[in-house]
């Protein structure tokens, strides 16, 4: 049987179908709750902040128009769920401000070239791994998120700067010198 | 590896292997039930209104019997049927008391 779409899923979810509502939640719980997971570090507040993602989504659903993929602005309202957190934390992440580099690529995604099955992410050692994960959680958050977001293989550029509020050229930007820095912190 | 420079590729692998959440079971289902709760809250207008109706009514004999007994007391003599005057009270004490339990189960004074 054919997956049923998400414009349907999204018809019958504002037509009042709950059994709709649970499988665009069940679509969706896994890219969200990663998102909110990369953004507030905090396992413990993850079943909660995707629950609140979600019961705004469904607030929202009516306006939903369709010109992003819907698992673009479920994971946008996840992304504003957990900046809330973060602010309620006192953290206040800027990216908008961020000047195009022409250091920067503009072409692929960085991370394609290590995605799937490829023997080096199989490759490195778990403790190279853990080093590398400590080194992200101490970057700033303006860094740390499009980085984070972009290792997602579900989101491209395009979908992280509308999760951002800013222009793609930006995101690169921002995740070309994450990564700058990620370098600079891992030296010897 | 830890004593050389980490590359970009191994840097990337290592993000690869960042992992992803997995909702608990049941938490979609969990979800969809809430999201649904407040459209039940809008289908409750009836049995609210009705209730609203139902204390309205008691209220109102309450009243009724309790202003035909002060009549009674102040006009009538004191050779009025006691019986009588017994069935006003017990109907006017009783439906004060219905219309005291519908307000209470109603949820109506509820915040």
């Amino acid at each position: 049987m054919e997956a049923e779409s998400d414009a349907e899923l999204v018809r019958r979810c504002l037509a009042g179908d709950q059994a709709a509502c649970a499988r665009l939640v069940s679509r969706h719980a896994r890219m969200a709750g990663t998102v909110i997971w990369r953004a507030v570090r905090d396992r413990e507040l993850v079943e909660d902040l995707c629950q609140e993602t979600f019961l705004r989504a469904f607030r929202a659903l009516a306006g939903f128009d369709g010109r992003a993929r819907l698992s673009t602005w479920v994971c946008s309202i996840a992304h504003h769920v957990a900046l809330d957190e973060l602010r309620r934390q006192g953290r206040r992440p800027r990216f908008e401000e961020e000047r195009p580099d022409e250091a920067a690529p503009h072409g692929e995604r960085w991370s394609e070239e290590s995605s799937g099955a490829d023997p080096l992410a199989e490759a490195i050692s778990a403790e190279d791994a853990a080093r590398v994960h400590a080194a992200v959680d101490s970057l700033p958050d303006r860094y740390r998120l499009p980085l984070l977001y972009a290792a997602l293989q579900e989101l491209g550029y395009d979908d992280i700067a509308m999760m951002l509020g800013i222009p793609t050229g930006t995101v690169k930007t921002l995740v070309f010198r994450g990564k700058a820095l990620l370098r600079e912190r891992l030296a010897p | 590896m830890n004593a050389r420079r980490m590359d970009d590729a191994a840097i990337d692998a290592a993000l690869q292997r960042l992992p992803e959440w997995e909702a608990p079971a049941g938490f979609a289902a969990r979800i969809a039930a809430l999201q649904m709760a407040p459209r039940a809250g809008r289908l409750q207008w009836t049995p609210l209104l009705l209730r609203g109706l139902g204390i309205a009514a008691c209220v109102s004999v309450a009243a009724w019997v309790g202003a035909e007994l002060l009549h009674a007391g102040l006009v009538e003599s004191a050779t009025a049927p006691g019986a009588l005057l017994g069935w006003s009270w017990t109907l006017a004490l009783g439906s004060l008391l219905l219309a005291w339990q519908l307000v209470r189960r109603s949820g109506l004074f509820r915040v």
